[in-house]
């Protein structure tokens, strides 16, 4: 196997699942209307109701579905169970159940008045259900924010080629907030300016390395050269597990990612986020271009960057630790998460994306499209680690996707340093966001009974003190998988009340309901070995060991776990209650919204 | 209020600083008169600056300070909009019984 096919059966996995399977789908089941009028042009008030043209849309929902999912999950899986079963999840996966999970998610919040997923499962399942939704999702969010700052704090502290055009990135990103909005200075001249320097310091990694090493060592000298915390590794020595120690550095670097969220959570989105998340799209852009333009021409320009080199398989149940488990199924379904099938997608789109959809033919190429590009961007990933790149997931992603930009002619560790940054910028621009939709979610359910929440420093704080404690058990792999399994989970209850929405309207249901029960069982279950994991292998190993912060975090992880397992179990009955309930007697479809002239 | 639409009118209200908002408001309420004043024959495509598309609308069509305006290729740059008014109706004239894109 080698990059040219793998991209090749990438772009026939897209064409053939788009053109035979997500069309008819749309054509003869939800029998998308253009002529019927949308939310959007129904309660258009500039606010949360707004029609959008469909390839701005598609752009809006992109940038808000992609993000270290992809990439992180297909590298991971690659590593443990081989690439083929990785390649083969990934185009099974989007093809019968990511896009129809995205494109439902959209479609049954615009059938729907656009209705949240919570909403609608209020009325369709039970009152409880949405309670039950809100809790879910809270927990969902502090998972990703956890996994997400422990990923960028290790790479920052394990690259220092990279600090420079990070900082660069914050800097210029704040200049061209000033240059727009403030001194009124026109978008061709600040783009070039801001974007032109931050390229400038991110391909000057490399010469800046060793300043950001001494700083490194300056950080970790603070303590004589200790640890902050010790913990057990079971990903260290070959999977047997072995002690890890997590350096001053780190969680300096972590503290940096933070007052970087902080700031992008508190400060106005004209100041900070907007225009940082416009520089780093070039960023992004050239690195994800020249990435994939260079996987497809590499056998033949460059063969030694092409090969395939890891193992097709490795096994069913690799050993992870001393008490560990990963058996590939349920595993490797929640692994590699976001490239196959995503539930923040189905949420996003029900709650933003819905919203805009100006016309309903629009409703696939915005929901499907986007998510058969986030598949390319896992496929991406998953050459970058195939080729042999080895090490961290992102330093394998990094090494993998430099090697294919080098194709071009650019010399293999600037490629790199723009890889390494590229990686940064796509988790960073995602996680200040996030940051921002916890902070307002904390003051609005503590708010009451908490006053202190209502100020947004205190709740934007707390949100990352949170996230902080998750990533300082040092169990990454343990929060990726939790992560991978709420995310996998949120995605199986949205097929789900996507089926039971469609039995209650007499369609055919199959194409939603067969998904969401493969999903629900799935996670289910890979959630409960998740749980068995973190108790075995790291709260038991920790807690012999008397180390207070992993046993607190690990306990955590556990709870939380078991509360997603729980939440989702009454979910799931409620929703077979509703789905038998429709099944026996469907309701009339919500009456169509007068048609446009 | 709903949590979704409090995060929403968070991101709205801090997405402009208030007197570009202000103006933001201005242009909507013009955008708004059109159908009154030239009825269906106008298309209107808001595009915002700080965007990739707002990029290359602005490499494309030389702009440097905005508001920014095209009635079928003519520009004005600038907030009286009177004067896109005038421009439309002019671009209107000679076309008559068909519609225009601005």
């Amino acid at each position: 196997m080698n990059t040219f096919l793998a991209v090749i059966i990438g772009a026939l996995t897209v064409y053939l699942a788009y053109t035979l399977y997500a069309r008819r789908i749309d054509r003869h089941v939800i029998q998308s209307d253009p002529k019927r009028a949308t939310p959007a042009t129904l309660f258009m008030d500039g606010v949360d109701f707004m029609p959008t043209n469909r390839n701005i849309l598609f752009g809006y929902h992109f940038k808000s579905i992609a993000a270290a999912g992809p990439i992180i999950g297909a590298i991971v899986a690659a590593n443990l169970w081989g690439w083929l079963p990785a390649i083969i999840w990934l185009v099974l996966g989007v093809s019968f159940i990511g896009w129809a999970s995205d494109y439902s998610g959209i479609v049954i919040s615009v059938r729907n008045e656009g209705n949240s997923l919570s909403a609608i499962a209020h009325r369709l399942v039970s009152p409880r259900a949405r309670t039950i939704l809100f809790v879910f999702i809270f927990f969902y969010l502090l998972l990703v924010a956890g996994a997400f700052v422990g990923i960028m704090a290790t790479v920052l502290e394990s690259q220092p080629r990279v600090h420079l055009g990070v900082i660069m990135l914050t800097v210029m990103g704040l200049l061209l907030g000033q240059m727009l909005y403030r001194w009124r200075t026109g978008l061709v001249g600040a783009t070039l300016l801001t974007v032109g320097l931050t390229f400038l310091a991110i391909l000057s990694g490399p010469w800046t390395e060793e300043i950001f090493k001494g700083l490194n060592a300056a950080f970790n000298s603070t303590t004589g050269g200790a640890p902050i915390v010790t913990y057990f590794d079971p990903t260290l020595a070959n999977f047997k597990g072995a002690e890890a120690k997590m350096m001053p550095s780190v969680l300096i670097w972590a503290i940096g990612v933070a007052l970087f969220c902080y700031a992008g959570s508190v400060l106005p989105i004209w100041r900070m986020a907007q225009p940082v998340v416009y520089v780093g799209f070039w960023v992004t852009a050239a690195a994800m271009v020249l990435g994939l333009a260079g996987a497809l021409v590499a056998p033949f320009a460059k063969p030694e960057v092409a090969q395939f080199v890891i193992p097709a398989f490795k096994g069913w149940n690799p050993q992870l630790g001393p008490a560990g488990i990963m058996p590939l199924w349920p595993m490797l379904f929640v692994t590699i998460a976001c490239g196959a099938i995503s539930g923040w997608h189905a949420l996003f789109g029900a709650v933003g994306t819905a919203r805009q959809i100006e016309n309903e033919a629009d409703m696939l190429p915005v929901g499907g499209g986007s998510m058969f590009c986030e598949f390319l961007l896992g496929l991406l990933a998953l050459l970058a680690v195939s080729v042999g790149a080895k090490g961290a997931p992102v330093g394998a992603f990094a090494t993998g996707l430099g090697g294919f930009i080098s194709v071009w002619g650019v010399p293999l560790q600037y490629a790199t340093s723009l890889a390494f940054a590229a990686f940064i910028v796509i988790v960073l621009v995602v996680t200040q966001l996030l940051f921002r939709v916890m902070r307002v979610t904390l003051s609005e359910w503590l708010g009451e009974a908490i006053p202190p929440m209502r100020n947004q420093h205190v709740a934007s704080l707390v949100s990352i003190a949170l996230a902080i404690l998750l990533m300082l058990t040092g169990t990454w792999v343990y929060l990726w998988q939790l992560f991978g399994g709420a995310n996998q989970l949120m995605a199986a209850l949205s097929l789900v009340l996507v089926t039971v929405w469609l039995a209650s309207a007499g369609k055919n249901w199959l194409y939603a309901g067969l998904p969401a029960i493969f999903m629900y069982v799935t996670t289910i279950a890979s959630i409960l070995v998740t749980a068995y994991n973190l108790y075995f292998n790291v709260y038991q190993v920790n807690l012999a060991a008397g180390r207070v912060i992993p046993v607190v975090g690990s306990g955590l992880m556990v709870l939380v776990a078991l509360l997603l397992v729980a939440a989702a179990a009454i979910i799931g009955i409620d929703g077979w209650r509703a789905f038998r309930r429709y099944r026996r007697q469907p309701i009339s479809a919500p009456r169509p919204a007068a048609a446009r002239a | 209020m709903g949590l979704r639409r409090k995060v929403q009118r968070d991101l709205m209200d801090s997405g402009l600083p208030d007197d570009l908002r202000e103006e933001f408001h201005q242009l909507s309420e013009w955008a708004h008169t059109l159908p009154a004043k030239f009825g269906d024959r106008v298309y209107v495509r808001l595009i915002d600056v700080a965007s990739i598309e707002g990029f290359f609308k602005s490499l494309v069509r030389r702009f440097g300070r905005y508001p920014a305006f095209t009635v079928e290729g003519r520009r004005y740059v600038g907030r009286d909009f009177t004067r896109v008014d005038a421009l439309i109706a002019e671009r209107l004239h000679g076309k008559e019984g068909k519609a225009i894109r601005a």
